[in-house]
Order: structure tokens, then sequence, then C-alpha cells
């Protein structure tokens, strides 16, 4: 399995409850390595206000309390519920065991199952996750109708080649090639976990207009940048949002699936039981305990 | 701190059980064979050295080894360093062998694994459990500067049948075994015929003694063969094993290998600081020379994500230390210290420099002036051995010992390891194999943050971060309402967050013990100084998702002092402080 360069991946999947559907996303994970879903709080907000909830959440419900406003609270909560519901699909556990933590760098992670990189983002009512058994993944949605050429945002985030780029652009066509990079570069660094300290002058990307094409990584001076076998994808979500994602190269070959039941060797765990069962933990000795199969050498 | 170890010739016993006299002491073998090795490696800044940072670069880009890397290496006669003393060799302990090899790493993990991390950890299968035929005949051959390969993983495409009385017989082939074609032995860990899921043979196998053309070589483009080292498979049709071949017993493969990868797994990670070690250097010194792009030294993020890269290094070395020096001072208990840095030191060092491409600023992308082999550094440390097989060993190492050691340990009533655990350099007992346990009694390690609640004012410290010790015991509570030796408790996500913080909070007791023992010595230096350990705390305790209180600025600075200091005079980052080659001049702007 592996990316297939040049070509986007399949469009992401609206879920629209934590029943799912959730096949097409774990079947994307599994064949494909990466998966992209979004929800719509009005979707979402019945199991926003479950009973649930609570117990969904763990260590982040006071921050959930502690949020102004019920629009913040039910947004936040549909955010860790699509997030939850969807990696726990994902890795066939049960979402509430799920720990949302943080890396020092504020990049979020699923804790004790880092084999499964994750991503959020929301603008408006429209969430949107991210997950990757391959390397690190981050997701950019904006909504379609916000300005943004024009405003200076352009000065901001395009190197001088994608300004010039755009003013190659037939006029109505600039706001959406603007949001595209944006949010290309906006995914890019939160896969990357540096947020907006990385410079986003510092790298530039082709924003083909076509969902199916992905864009590539390009140089300050415009030239095609060595991307290190990292992904990249811009989609129309909802026919309002453009959705971007980035994921990063698997760092080796053999991946392997990511059920939670495949993190741990079995055979390993039973042998260290074992181990102190048999030994009883005695304090001193050097006896040879057992790892539950028979001949062992006295 | 400076290259001064504890005294030579204490007797192992001593030191164990009444730690270390404090004497200034002189420098010890280790310190002068790492400055030995470094002298050959040569000034990575150097760009007519081909083991330089631009020839190493130059090498990667063409698809090989640095020119002149392994021959160098070889006159040096690193692989004496892979043989135990009592052999022949000068392999002490892993500690000290994983620093020496720690230094080829800063120039190029590929050439360290190639020449060397794979013959080692290979060869543990002999110094653990090898008889002593077994032991003088790996010794033999990597005396003679020979390598050996595999001993990596259980091969599910090899097959051995045994019948009554008469040899294994092996059919079928391996998996791509590091150096395979050009090593003279080979650690084989085939499975049995019709047997379960337990039923496997270690093996060692000459060279000579295979058929010709058994071992095959692999492409370099194969995606399971890891760039520019030489790798291949062994391929057998009912081949009969020769008497003495088996390490332990026939049958027992799967026991030792779990034994032996106790020790061998921490081995990679602990070299891998030499990495961040480079990339940190690499990018601290573009901002020192104020290249291009780059972020000027008085901006806060190259401050603050400099110093942080810093600490996550010493933290990660800290737990390396402490783990490899386990093995031979308490391997009864290293089972879950060996786990914890198996799971958690390449994290550390990944996430520290992964972040300093934000100091890069509108270079973060260039390859040019060096920075090039800060990525290369990067991608070194994500590609490093052994993966995801690696945290699914860890993991099943420490879940199940998460209830028992709650009820056992974990307060301040349990008493401390030694204080040598924690000396870098310090002298140990040569590897007992069958001493090592999959199972701890107790937990002498993190007993140290436990103790530390009620402060820690008689080291000198007067505000000792209190809710990592709270944390403790907050994972105590947790891990003693499960049940014991049941792990189908705990192998779901919230048993591996509950071992994710098991292994952050030995990492900090780590660091602890390791200042304090320095602090006690004292001979002063920079590893007695607080600010490096309350920054690396504060780093664990964020992954923790415990309140930080604001570190105190004048830790930023002394953090900044050593890093740059050591950065101008070439020295490493890591908890020893080795000069680099000659040191490098770097030219910088008034």
């Amino acid at each position: 399995m592996s990316v297939r360069r040049g070509l986007a991946g399949p469009p992401p999947l609206r879920v629209a409850s934590p029943d799912g559907p959730w096949e097409a996303l774990r079947g994307a994970v599994r064949d494909g390595g990466y998966g992209l879903a979004y929800g719509l709080a009005g979707d979402w907000a019945p199991a926003a206000r479950g009973p649930a909830l609570r117990a969904l959440l763990g260590h982040e419900h006071g921050r959930y309390l502690a949020l102004n406003g019920e629009e913040a609270r039910t947004r936040f909560a549909v955010s860790r519920l699509l997030l939850k519901h969807a990696a726990a699909a994902v890795l066939g556990a049960d979402p509430a065991d799920l720990e949302l933590a943080r890396r020092p760098n504020g990049r979020p992670y699923l804790r004790g199952c880092g084999r499964l990189d994750v991503s959020l983002s929301h603008t408006g009512d429209v969430v949107a996750v991210g997950l990757s058994r391959l390397g690190p993944v981050g997701v950019d949605v904006e909504t379609q109708g916000r300005t943004a050429y024009g405003t200076g945002l352009e000065e901001d985030v395009c190197t001088a080649h994608e300004r010039a780029a755009l003013g190659w652009l037939p006029e109505e066509d600039r706001n959406a090639a603007v949001i595209r990079m944006w949010t290309l570069k906006e995914a890019y660094t939160k896969a990357l976990g540096l947020g907006t300290r990385l410079s986003f002058r510092s790298f530039g990307f082709t924003t083909p207009s076509t969902g199916t094409a992905a864009p590539r990584l390009l140089g300050t001076d415009g030239l095609p940048a060595d991307d290190g076998g990292w992904h990249f994808e811009t989609h129309t979500v909802d026919d309002r949002c453009t959705l971007s994602a980035a994921v990063g190269p698997a760092p080796r070959a053999a991946a392997g699936p990511v059920d939670a039941s495949g993190m741990v060797d079995d055979g390993l765990m039973r042998a260290v039981v074992t181990c102190s069962r048999k030994d009883a933990l005695a304090t001193t000795g050097a006896d040879r305990d057992g790892d539950g199969t028979a001949g062992r050498p006295a | 701190m400076t290259e001064a170890g504890p005294v030579a010739g204490v007797p192992a016993d001593a030191v164990r059980q009444a730690g270390l006299p404090r004497q200034a002491p002189p420098p010890r073998a280790p310190a002068a064979r790492r400055a030995a090795l470094e002298a050959v490696l040569g000034d990575p800044g150097d760009a007519a050295n081909p083991l330089g940072d631009a020839g190493v670069l130059a090498a990667e880009r063409r698809g090989d080894l640095p020119l002149g890397g392994e021959p160098s290496l070889a006159s040096f006669g690193l692989h004496e360093d892979f043989v135990p003393e009592g052999h022949g060799g000068r392999l002490a302990g892993l500690d000290e062998a994983a620093a020496l090899l720690r230094a080829v790493f800063r120039r190029d993990a590929a050439l360290g694994r190639g020449y060397g991390s794979a013959s080692l950890g290979a060869a543990l299968y002999a110094w653990c459990f090898g008889t002593a035929g077994q032991r003088a005949a790996a010794a033999r051959l990597l005396l003679a500067g020979e390598r050996i390969a595999g001993g990596a993983a259980v091969e599910e495409g090899l097959t051995a049948t045994a019948a009554d009385r008469a040899p294994l017989r092996l059919t079928g082939r391996t998996a791509a075994l590091v150096n395979a074609p050009r090593a003279a032995g080979l650690v084989v860990v085939p499975r049995h015929a019709g047997a379960g899921p337990d039923g496997e043979s270690v093996l060692f196998l000459r060279r000579g003694d295979l058929p010709p053309g058994a071992v095959g070589q692999l492409s370099p483009y194969d995606v399971t063969v890891p760039p520019r080292i030489p790798a291949g498979e062994l391929v057998l049709a009912d081949w009969a094993v020769p008497a003495g071949a088996v390490i332990g017993e026939a049958g027992d493969g799967q026991w030792v290998t779990r034994r032996v990868a106790q020790a061998r797994l921490p081995l990679l990670p602990s070299m891998a600081v030499g990495c961040a070690d480079t990339a940190l250097r690499t990018v601290l010194t573009a901002v020192l020379t104020e290249r291009g792009g780059v972020r000027r030294m008085r901006s806060r993020v190259t401050r603050r994500t400099v110093v942080s890269a810093f600490a996550d290094l010493l933290a990660a070395d800290c737990l390396s230390l402490v783990t490899l020096r386990s093995l031979h001072l308490m391997p009864e208990r290293s089972s879950i210290w060996s786990a914890a840095a198996g799971y958690l030191v390449l994290r550390l060092l990944q996430e520290g420099v992964g972040d300093l491409m934000t100091v890069l600023g509108t270079d973060s992308l260039r390859d040019g002036d060096g920075l090039g082999t800060f990525h290369k550094q990067v991608r070194d440390l994500a590609g490093m051995p052994p993966g995801p097989a690696g945290s699914a060993a860890a993991l099943a190492t420490l879940l199940p010992q998460l209830p028992t050691l709650a009820r056992r340990s974990w307060t301040a009533r349990g008493r401390p390891a030694p204080e040598a655990l924690f000396r870098p350099d310090g002298p140990v007992p040569p590897l007992a194999g069958a001493r090592l346990k999959l199972a701890a009694a107790d937990d002498g390690l993190t007993v140290l943050l436990a103790q530390a609640r009620d402060g820690l004012a008689d080291e000198g410290m007067a505000d000792w971060p209190v809710a990592l010790s709270d944390e403790l015991a907050a994972l105590r509570e947790r891990c003693r309402r499960l049940p014991e030796l049941d792990p189908a408790v705990l192998a779901n996500p919230r048993g591996f967050a509950l071992g994710e913080r098991y292994a952050l909070l030995a990492a900090a007791a780590a660091c602890l013990g390791v200042w304090r023992a320095a602090r006690r010595a004292g001979t002063g230096g920079f590893l007695a100084e607080q600010a490096w350990l309350l920054t690396a705390l504060g780093r664990i305790s964020v992954r923790l998702g415990l309140p930080v209180p604001a570190a105190a600025s004048d830790h930023e600075d002394v953090m900044l002092a050593e890093a740059v200091r050591r950065c101008r005079e070439g020295h490493s980052l890591d908890l020893y402080d080795t000069a680099l080659g000659t040191p490098a001049r770097h030219r910088e702007k008034g």
C-alpha cells in the first residue's frame, strides 16, 4: 500500500452520527494508509448533548465546561465525538478509551496510539478530521465564501512565485486559489506540528483546480522542492468549503495494520505475565521463568 | 560535564552496594576511547573530510556509505568494542558501547548500523545465552573484523524440522537481513514445523558451513532493505543444521529472543541520540552564523525551540543510560525500563528535533549551507527501526507489569535504585543473560519521584515540580484498581495510555537520578545544575498534560549558553560533552 503519486485520494467522507457509516473510512485507512472525514455540527448536535459525552471527553470535560457559550461547547464536543468515533472505528476500539493528548508543540495525538496519527480542523459548522497510519497527517478546512484575495492575506502566506502565479489566473478564480494555498499550508504545518511558527513564505504549492490531482510542494523559487514523500490534496466539501490535507511518508515500508489489538505483542505479553506469575517476583535468584511453553532449559 | 568518570578498578560489587567514593576521578578508559574514535572520524565541519557533514551528505545522495568510512572504523578496531573483555574484546558496559557507536551515528546512522550496531545486536545472543564454544566462536569472528548478521526477528518464512536425535533441518527463506551478504556469522530464528506460535530455535550459523549460494544479495531498491546498507536473505532447502549451532535449547527460541531483545532494543535509540545531536548542532550553527533566512538568536522561537530540543535530547539520553546500565547492574529489574526506553527515547528525539524546522525560517526547505544535514538526520530518526514492532513489544512488556508494580512499588517507601545506575561511564559488571527477567519485582527508578514529593531541599532544590510526584501517585491509584496478571484488561487504548504515562515518568525519574548523581559527585559541571533538569522535566510534564509553572528565564539562559558553548567548541550535546573530531572554527558575524 502506498499513496498514489500525483493523484488525490477519495473525497472526504461525510459522517452524520456516531453510528457512522465508518466502513469507507476504515477501508481508506486500511488500503490507502490515510482517511479524511467531516461532519456538520447540526448532524452531531444530538450526540453532543447525550449522556455519553462526559465519558467520551474524559479529562477534557473540564475544558469543555469552561468554554464560553453554547455554540463553542457544541463545536468542541462535535470535534471530539467525530475524531474519537472515527479513530475508534479504525482502531477497533471503544471511543471512550481514547485520550486526546498534546505534544509539547501543541499537536494533538491519541495517547498510547501514536501509530494512528490524527488531525482536527473546523470552520463554521464544519468539523474535519484526518487519520493516517503512514506518517503525520494535517487537515485544514475553510469556507470558500471567505474573502481572502485582495485582503493582504496573500502577502503574508504566499511566496513571490505564488503571488505571480495568482496574477496569471482569471480574476474570479483567484480567491479560491488563495484559499487552497492557505489551507494546504495550514495542513502541512499542522502535520509537521509547527503551526504558524513555520514561515508560510518558506514553501509554496501548485494548486490544481481539480480535486483529483495532488498539489506539489514548491521551493521559494517556484521550482519543485524535494517533498520527501509527502502527499497533499485539496477537496471541496459540502459545496462550500475547501478541505486540504497533508500526509507524511511512512517511515518504514512495513507499517502494518493499525487495529488496537495489533499495537501490542500478544505472545510477549503472555510471557511477561507468566514470568510474573511463576516467579512470584522473588527479589533474587537467577531462576529461569517460563514463557508458557514446554521444554524450558533447567 | 566533562569527560570524567568514576575511578577505574572499583569492584563492581562495591559500586552496587555503596555508590561511588566522592573524589575527583581521573578519566576512565571509555572517555579516552571515545576521544580516539572522534579523532578518526574527524571534524564534521570540514568539507574535505569524507566523514564530515558535507561528505556524508554527498555519499547519501550517491546512495553509498561515506568514502573510507568502514575502513577507518576497521583500522580503529571498533569491532573490538562489540566483544566482552572476557573474550579478548573491549566491551564492558552496553552504555559505553552505545555511546561509542553514537559518535558514528552523529555522522551517519547507516554507517553506524552497517559497521557496528547490527553486529553488536546479533552478537548479544551469544554473549547472553551462548555456550562457551559459541561465545568464543562469535568473539573470534568479530575480533577478526568480520560481521554477524540477523537476530532482529523470528523468521516466519524459515521452517525447522526436528526429528528424534537427528539434527534440525531448515527449509525456506528469511526476511531481509542487514549485512547478510558480507557477514561471516548469522543468527536466525526459524519456526519449528507443526509447532504452535511458540516453537522456535535460535541458531548461530557460520557462513562457511552454509551451502554455496545460500545467502543471496537483495536489491537496494527492495522496500524492506534499509538504504545504503547491503542486505540479503538466507535461502535453504532441507539443509541439516550443524551440531552446536543452537543457542539455548532447540524449541526455546522465543524464550531466548525475548530476553536478548530486552538488552538489544534500547541500544539503537541510545545511538540515535547522535542523530538528534547533529541535527541540533547544524541548526544552532546556522543560527550563530546568521545564514540566509534562518531566524536569529534573539528570536523567541529560536531560543525556546533550541532549548527544548536540547532538553529532550538530554532526557532521552538519561533514560537510555539508566536502561543500558540496569542491564548490567540490576538485570532482574531492567525489563520495565528497557520497555520505557524502547517506547519513548526515539519519540523524544524526534519531537525535539522536528520542531527545529521553525528556526530555519524561510530557509526551512533549503538543503544548502549545511541544512541538508539537518534534514538528513530528521529522516534518519524517522526511519530508525524497529518502528511499530518496537512499540508493540514495549507496550507488551509495560502493560502487564503496571498493576503489579502499582501494588508493590511507586511509593516513597520503596528502595531506590543504586546511584551507580545514573553515572555515565561508571564501571558495571559483565552482562549476565541468565539473570534477565521479563518482569520486574519492583521499580527503584520511579521511587525517586515518590521520594521527591516532600521536596528536594536536601539536594539544594527549592522548587521541585510536585505535579510529577502526584502524577505517579495518580497512576498508582489507577493501576492498583486493575486486576493483576490479566493483560486483557490493559490491551486496549486506555491501557496503552497508562503505559505511555509510565514511560514518561520513568524518563523524569532518570533525569532526576542523573542530576542528583552529578550533584553528589561534587565535581560540578553542567549536569549538576538545575536548569537542564527542570527544563527537561517541564517538557515531560507538558507531555503528561500537567500544568507547568513558567520556567525561570535564567534556566533558558543557562541552557542556551551551554548549547552555544558546545556548538562553538565542537562538543557533543548529550550527557558526555565529547569533543568532536578537530573542533570546528565557525566564523560568526560580530
